[in-house]
């Protein structure tokens, strides 16, 4: 915020117009963002706002019970709609009809027979010629069912008489780490705290709805699918289609558009599968869109956990040990449930080093909507908790709460709660000094620290490939499989390549698209700067060398260079590694600290958020996803929420959301903080998440300094702390 | 009943006015209907009949961004782009009821308008500094 007015001043001073930030374009410079001026001028491109000759649009019939069982879909009512093209039903994949990223298990339509998970899932999917006629059809549509009792609550979902959502269980994973005695060093510690932490379910909200364009397509004189995708993972969408479609791969080509924001929520396939399938049968361009209510209805949120904390220090302060017990609400279907409470049990010690560790953590199916990948991916669950048992330490030693998280912060040599040794680039110190004047200056302050993945790993590949093409003597384009949803990774892939080869940025353009064959994995994990960074360097390095011999763009017009990266060193949570080698759960973390301060009221008039990035690959981008990811960590600690009763959302309006508007924001300051990554490209680490993983804890620590209440529900729903009266009880 | 946004976006193609949540919360359908600041989604088409209306592709004229939108780009106004075009409508509206706005002004400006990219920082910055290039070129043409 303040670059920006001192830029302002400065040209003011200057007397000229300000111009638009190009920057060198090399990496660190405030580089403006790719396709910014379309944005600005409203010509940007999102799926719902493309148009094809002969399209036609598609609607959704949603199952109308939570859990029942699907008896019979009539159709015919609905096929007297005008203008209705086609109707089909779970029998008209051609494919594998059961899609997912990691689990197989959720259907693109259930068909007659089976039992609903939740009210999200698809029973028929119309084509007409207006989205009107589509949706009215896709009313008509009769479906008898027989009433199932849904499964709700996750602890009911464990008790043995609970009804069975899968073959399996209720139970869709565990997962545990434990080194050390934790329970015996709780026993001897000095002081111990105990607390029961519940979190809530909550909405990514990004405002543009789910939309897939799919249309005929062809390649080699064989029959395909074209699809304009808004998803985060074109080539992980690419296999699931093709699966659907029963084609190679080859013959589905999937195209990213950027997208209207993600933030997680776009990693599982709502609209794509039934494009697909309804373009591929009826020959024609097919348009699906959801509407809010649709898109709150349809795709995974957060997780809700309940978190069982203990954690215990010694008479000077230094933290002894850590037990935990979480079980998460993961709804009906598996997404990537499984790995959030993966990465929730990983990073259940925060950003401090604990000697002794025993946290094991729950995945429970019910028939809620399912939770799957949202900014923070279950590391802001447990910041929440462990932050909160950090200052509840300080309160019951005496302890003074920055220095007590100095001491215990990880350093290099330390190793996090899944027992990985962190050997270099540990940048929680450095956060911490950074806050530690305007801590100690502060008249009410709550403190938090994070930690945060770079890369999926845990034994899972992380991989990007590059392909530059010198199209024309002013046109060279970087095509990779990363999604652009905001963030910049586009911008990314450009300042990386005219970092290495002075390329004017002008000339650039980047493309996502799988006919290309320079694919990646879900854009999620805040690893898309890390690893597009380190594929485009590598493909750089011909290109570089034919540029330091003399070579023009327009001898190189026609030349390709392709560039590879990735990390398959990454070891398992909660098993052994294989022998001689360490336990590597990610190649890469970002750390932070940040700090909230009070007023005499209990409002919060500022949030202080020092960031490690290891290297700030573009300032204004890096402040961009620092400062959003504190609007949605406030809103988590203090507003959001997306209940649940009865299998159905408590609201389905956007108004209820409780998303915080301009006015509820604090004074927001971002500090970089650059301890380099070893394996990042210029030491960067990922930072789209960790902007809000200490958030909700860093609030709650400032309010109970304010009236020694410690919180440990989210939302916290504190309307002094937006300087607001509360709300009169109804 | 057809909204005047369905007009906009279906009939007139004109697709830089965005639908966000169809319920009048988000702003990203924003559009400024006889020199008001209007949700268009909420506005029955019939209504808008004889009416003046400037979206977002009559903001910049010819090749020349609007100020705001020299801002937005400027300051990093617009992450993933699909509330721009509403914010954007809605600075022009504030500047043009309020040209030397404070930021508890811009922000209360912007109240309509949901962003969930930014944390509306860079937003209020590229607010504040469109005013600031107002006041600059006003006292240009002056001396």
């Amino acid at each position: 915020m303040v670059d920006s007015i001192e830029c302002a001043a400065e040209a003011l001073r200057e007397g000229k117009p300000v111009k638009v930030a190009e920057g060198t374009g090399k990496i660190g410079s405030r580089h403006g963002k790719y396709t910014g001026r379309e944005a600005v001028l409203g010509e940007r491109v999102f799926v719902a706002d493309m148009k094809e000759p002969g399209m036609v649009y598609g609607a959704l019939r949603f199952s109308d019970h939570p859990r029942a069982k699907v008896l019979r879909i009539d159709i015919s009512e609905a096929l007297l709609v005008p203008g209705v093209v086609r109707i089909l039903t779970a029998k008209d994949a051609p494919g594998k009809r059961i899609v997912g990223m990691i689990f197989q298990d959720w259907p693109v339509m259930v068909a007659e027979g089976e039992i609903t998970r939740y009210i999200g899932d698809v029973l028929a999917n119309v084509a007409a010629s207006t989205e009107e006629a589509a949706r009215e059809a896709a009313a008509r549509i009769k479906v008898d069912y027989e009433e199932l009792q849904p499964v709700t609550d996750i602890f009911q979902a464990l008790k043995p008489d609970s009804p069975q959502i899968t073959e399996k269980g209720n139970v869709l994973s565990v997962s545990e780490v434990s080194f050390g005695d934790a329970d015996e060093a709780l026993k001897s510690s000095a002081f111990v705290t105990r607390h029961r932490f519940a979190t809530q379910r909550i909405e990514h909200a990004f405002l543009e709805m789910e939309a897939t364009l799919a249309l005929p397509w062809e390649k080699d004189g064989q029959k395909g699918v074209k699809v304009y995708d808004c998803g985060q993972g074109v080539y992980e969408d690419r296999k699931q289609l093709a699966d659907l479609l029963d084609l190679p791969e080859r013959l589905v080509n999937v195209v990213q558009v950027q997208n209207g924001g993600g933030f997680g929520g776009k990693e599982d396939m709502t609209t794509q599968g039934h494009a697909a399938l309804l373009s591929w049968h009826t020959n024609l361009p097919v348009m699906v869109r959801l509407t809010r209510a649709e898109s709150l209805r349809m795709h995974p949120k957060r997780h809700p956990i309940v978190m069982e904390y203990a954690l215990g220090c010694d008479e000077h302060g230094k933290l002894t040990a850590l037990t935990a017990t979480m079980h998460s609400d993961s709804g009906a279907y598996a997404s990537v449930g499984m790995k959030v409470i993966e990465r929730a049990v990983a990073h259940s010690a925060g950003a401090y080093a604990v000697p002794n560790v025993h946290v094991r953590g729950t995945a429970v199916i019910t028939n809620n909507v399912p939770c799957g990948a949202m900014r923070g991916f279950g590391a802001n669950q447990s910041c929440f908790a462990m932050e909160s048992c950090m200052d509840e330490l300080c309160r019951m030693g005496g302890f003074d709460r920055w220095r007590f998280r100095w001491d215990n912060a990880l350093v290099e040599g330390k190793a996090t709660a899944t027992g990985q040794i962190l050997r270099s680039g540990v940048g929680v110190r450095a956060c911490l000094e950074a806050l530690k004047d305007r801590f100690y200056a502060a008249k009410c302050a709550g403190l938090a620290a994070g930690i945060k993945n770079t890369g999926i790993g845990c034994g899972m590949p992380d991989f990007s490939k590059a392909k530059i093409v010198i199209e024309a003597a002013d046109r060279v384009v970087v095509h990779h499989g990363w999604c652009e949803m905001g963030q910049g990774v586009y911008t990314m892939a450009i300042q990386t390549l005219v970092e290495e080869t002075g390329i004017d940025p002008s000339l650039i353009e980047v493309r996502v698209e799988t006919n290309e064959e320079a694919g990646a994995g879900m854009t999620t994990a805040s690893r898309g700067t890390s690893l597009v960074g380190n594929s485009v360097r590598v493909a750089c390095k011909d290109l570089k060398r034919d540029l330091a011999e003399g070579e023009t763009l327009e001898a190189l017009v026609g030349r390709e260079y392709r560039g590879d990266w990735s990390c398959d060193w990454t070891t398992k949570v909660g098993h052994e590694p294989p022998p001689g080698k360490d336990v590597v759960t990610h190649y890469s973390y970002g750390f932070a600290a940040q700090m909230v301060e009070l007023d005499e009221t209990g409002k919060i008039t500022r949030i202080t958020a020092a960031h490690d990035a290891g290297r700030i690959m573009n300032p204004t981008l890096f402040e961009g996803q620092i400062e959003g990811a504190l609007h949605m960590g406030l809103g988590y600690a203090l507003t959001e929420d997306f209940p649940f009763k009865d299998g159905w959302p408590v609201s389905f309006k956007m108004a209820d959301l409780g998303i915080l508007r301009a006015r509820d924001m604090p004074l927001m300051d971002v500090i970089g903080v650059e301890v380099p990554d070893e394996h990042g490209p210029y030491g960067a680490k990922g930072v789209g998440e960790i902007g809000l993983v200490p958030t909700a804890a860093a609030v709650a620590n400032a309010l109970c300094q304010f009236d020694g209440l410690r919180r440990t529900t989210l939302p916290l729903r504190e309307p002094k702390a937006l300087g607001k009266k509360p709300k009169a009880a109804h | 009943m057809a909204r005047l946004l369905d007009v906009i976006r279906e009939d007139l193609e004109l697709t830089g006015t965005k639908e966000g949540c169809g319920e009048g919360e988000c702003g990203a359908c924003s559009v400024i209907l006889n020199g008001k600041l209007v949700n268009s989604c909420l506005v029955p088409a019939v209504q808008a009949e004889g009416a003046e209306l400037r979206t977002i592709e009559g903001v910049a004229s010819d090749e020349q961004l609007h100020s705001v939108q020299e801002s937005f780009l400027h300051c990093g106004g617009a992450q993933c782009g699909i509330c721009t075009p509403g914010m954007v409508m809605a600075a022009v509206d504030l500047l043009k009821r309020c040209p030397h706005p404070d930021e508890a002004q811009i922000r209360d400006g912007l109240a309509g308008n949901l962003c969930r990219c930014t944390g509306y920082g860079k937003i209020v910055d590229s607010v504040a500094q469109a005013a600031e290039r107002a006041i600059q070129v006003a006292e240009e043409s002056r001396s």
